[in-house]
């Protein structure tokens, strides 16, 4: 005999599994109310898993991008590192570094290629003629800063060192803040009015695109300490560094640690009251906070599909005791235990898988809306969708089993005389 | 275990020897078989007799392999059933015996072919083969027009003859009626009756079981079952 012969005699069944598949669309058909509300558990469960998989990839498709614009080797020295956990005093204590901190780490920190003190400038008001921005960062900086960032310049130039010494009323745009500001002009070489003062307009950033809710083309760069500070909030100054290379990143972030700490005075015991941190630091973070999406994802359509799965449970039950009679039939006329068992896990099976399609429908739409009107990017992802519905249809296997059982477990005289 | 059929070995089809069904209900032992013992050829025309309650429904359920005698031998073709678990007993109801319900027990759902397959799935036949068989089936029983019916557009009669249909689709060595024409009205009933002669005179086996004289009547020989034993077998 062959495989197929011995298989077949075997699960008659599983060879007439087209009907069995037949047979719980026609359950659903009968009762439409019924299974709809039984699979609604299974619907939203998987309609969460596709949802949330696709944000979540959508996010890290947007994220791997950005790093890779960042610039995967800059060093951020800030008053903190992030998510840092910190208490409203401590954090109100903590201090940005000063000049004097900047120039040690220039002297001391020999992995250190270039270091770009900034100062945040936020609540000064940009006009050229009628045009105004108000809402762009401003910030002071020095020459650095295009070395630190790889700032490519679309027009013109970037602050020189000797920009930075003499004070010079300069100032570089972002991309977008030159188009708002000059819709229809050629920036080089205006006069915008910065808090009522000239600034010669000296360069235009290339533009460099949207993360999340970062605008990185929102931006106007002047030499350190040409802008009256407007807001006290933002007393501190940020530098960002560039290591000698790639390789010696972790190098450059202990020799930052050091030279800052001594400045400080710090004792050994004491911790750092300050933040170096890389670009892995943040996509560390990323992933955590991603991964708790996951973990808040798989808790959501887990509740859903238990409660999908009990739902089939009891539809299952329910049918079992309709159908008694037919079970009894089947049995009389030559159906095996595991026939009766593999029909009614089909249906149930069937049953769930219908909730998964419907599920991955509704979160593979819900995913398109939030692409088209939301900030977020989002994408389907195959493998989301094909564990989705393995997922469902092995919810339909579990819960269905013990129905089945049931099913197959029937005496046929007392199920043939069931009425 | 073999999947083609055998040449019936010499004698009886069925050997019933001192076949006991005892039921526990609490601490009482109810005795609905006391020691029946028959034997029935190959070709016969039985029809079991008695009142409600004589056993003659327990006794219909071992001959269809739906149940075992808790004492006794019934062997059937030379098998002894009377020792088997569910799923051999499956596989000989599935190969021997064709039943035939008073409640015709169709699918409601299946149309008159697809009930008329179903033995021949569990049997694990291709579909090509099911559904050539299943309509040489429903052509023996003057149905094959209404093959795509489901059962509830079919009339009573009709109903009862997809029924012998399927129980005789798989070929059984028995065709075992329980009440075939309990719900029909006297004519179709009639022809119901005419339908088991004629395959009676084809070379089947027909057991028959019923409360009613008059449809007795209709077989060769009549075992009249009271309080769990054989009170009379008449031929005729």
């Amino acid at each position: 005999m062959s495989l197929t012969r011995r298989l077949m005699a075997r699960f008659p069944v599983l060879f007439s599994m087209r009907e069995a598949v037949a047979l719980g669309f026609a359950a659903i058909r009968a009762y439409k109310m019924r299974a709809g509300l039984t699979i609604l558990g299974v619907v939203m469960g998987i309609m969460t898993v596709i949802g949330m998989s696709s944000v979540v990839a959508g996010l890290n498709q947007s994220m791997a991008k950005q790093i890779e614009g960042f610039g995967a080797s800059v060093i951020f020295v800030r008053p903190a590192n992030p998510g840092e956990n910190l208490s409203d005093e401590e954090r109100r204590k903590r201090k940005g570094i000063s000049l004097r901190e900047v120039k040690a780490i220039q002297e001391r920190a020999t992995a250190v290629r270039a270091i770009s003190p900034m100062e945040p400038l936020f609540g000064n008001v940009i006009k050229y003629g009628n045009e105004t921005v108000r809402d762009a960062s401003i910030f002071g900086t020095n020459e650095a800063y295009e070395t630190v960032h790889d700032v490519y310049m679309a027009k013109g130039r970037f602050l020189s060192a000797l920009d930075v010494s003499r004070g010079s009323r300069v100032v570089v745009l972002g991309a977008d803040v030159a188009d708002a500001l000059f819709p229809y002009l050629d920036p080089l070489d205006k006069q915008v009015q910065i808090d009522g003062r000239r600034f010669l307009v000296i360069g235009v950033m290339e533009r460099k695109g949207k993360f999340l809710f970062m605008n990185r083309d929102n931006f106007i760069a002047v030499p350190l300490g040409s802008v009256q500070r407007q807001d006290d909030r933002f007393d501190f100054i940020l530098a960002d560094v560039k290591p000698v290379s790639a390789e010696q990143i972790g190098t450059a972030v202990d020799q930052v640690r050091e030279a800052l700490r001594r400045e400080r005075k710090l004792r050994f015991w004491q911790p750092d009251n300050f933040g170096v941190f890389t670009q892995d630091t943040l996509t560390d973070l990323y992933r955590q906070i991603t991964g708790g999406i996951y973990m808040v994802m798989i808790a959501i359509s887990s509740i859903g599909l238990i409660v999908g799965g009990v739902g089939v449970m009891n539809i299952m039950l329910v049918s079992v005791t309709e159908r008694t009679r037919e079970i009894g039939v089947r049995k009389a006329l030559g159906a095996k235990r595991r026939d009766i068992l593999a029909q009614f896990l089909t249906e149930a099976m069937t049953l769930t898988a219908v909730g998964g399609i419907l599920g991955v429908a509704v979160g593979g739409a819900i995913a398109a809306l939030v692409n088209a009107f939301s900030p977020f990017p989002a994408t389907l992802q195959p493998t989301w969708v094909i564990l989705a519905l393995a997922t469902s249809i092995g919810v339909g296997l579990i819960f269905g089993l013990w129905p089945a059982a049931k099913a197959a477990r029937l005496d046929p005289i007392t199920a043939l005389r069931y009425e | 275990m073999s999947a083609e059929p055998v040449a019936a070995p010499a004698g009886p089809l069925i050997l019933a020897e001192d076949l006991w069904r005892t039921y526990v209900m609490g601490a009482e032992e109810i005795h609905a078989l006391r020691g029946v013992s028959f034997a029935i050829q190959p070709n016969e025309y039985v029809a079991i007799m008695g009142p409600s309650g004589s056993g003659k429904s327990t006794l219909m359920n071992l001959i269809g392999c739906l149940d075992t005698p808790s004492k006794g031998d019934y062997v059937l073709r030379g098998k002894n059933v009377s020792k088997m678990n569910d799923d051999e007993l499956a596989e000989v109801r599935n190969r021997e015996i064709g039943f035939v319900f008073q409640t015709f027990n169709l699918l409601p759902r299946a149309s008159a072919l697809q009930n008329v397959e179903l033995p021949l799935v569990y049997a694990g036949i291709p579909k090509e083969e099911r559904v050539a068989r299943a309509k040489r089936s429903l052509e023996m029983v003057d149905l094959a027009a209404r093959m795509s019916h489901k059962p509830n557009e079919l009339s009573g009669g009709q109903r009862q003859r997809v029924a012998i249909a399927r129980a005789l689709v798989m070929g059984p060595s028995i065709l075992l009626a329980d009440e075939p024409t309990g719900n029909l009205d006297t004519t179709t009933g009639n022809e119901i009756m005419g339908l088991f002669e004629r395959l009676q005179r084809e070379g089947n086996t027909i057991i028959l079981v019923t409360h009613e004289r008059d449809i007795a009547e209709h077989a060769h020989r009549i075992i009249f079952i009271r309080d769990g034993k054989i009170e009379s077998d008449e031929r005729r």
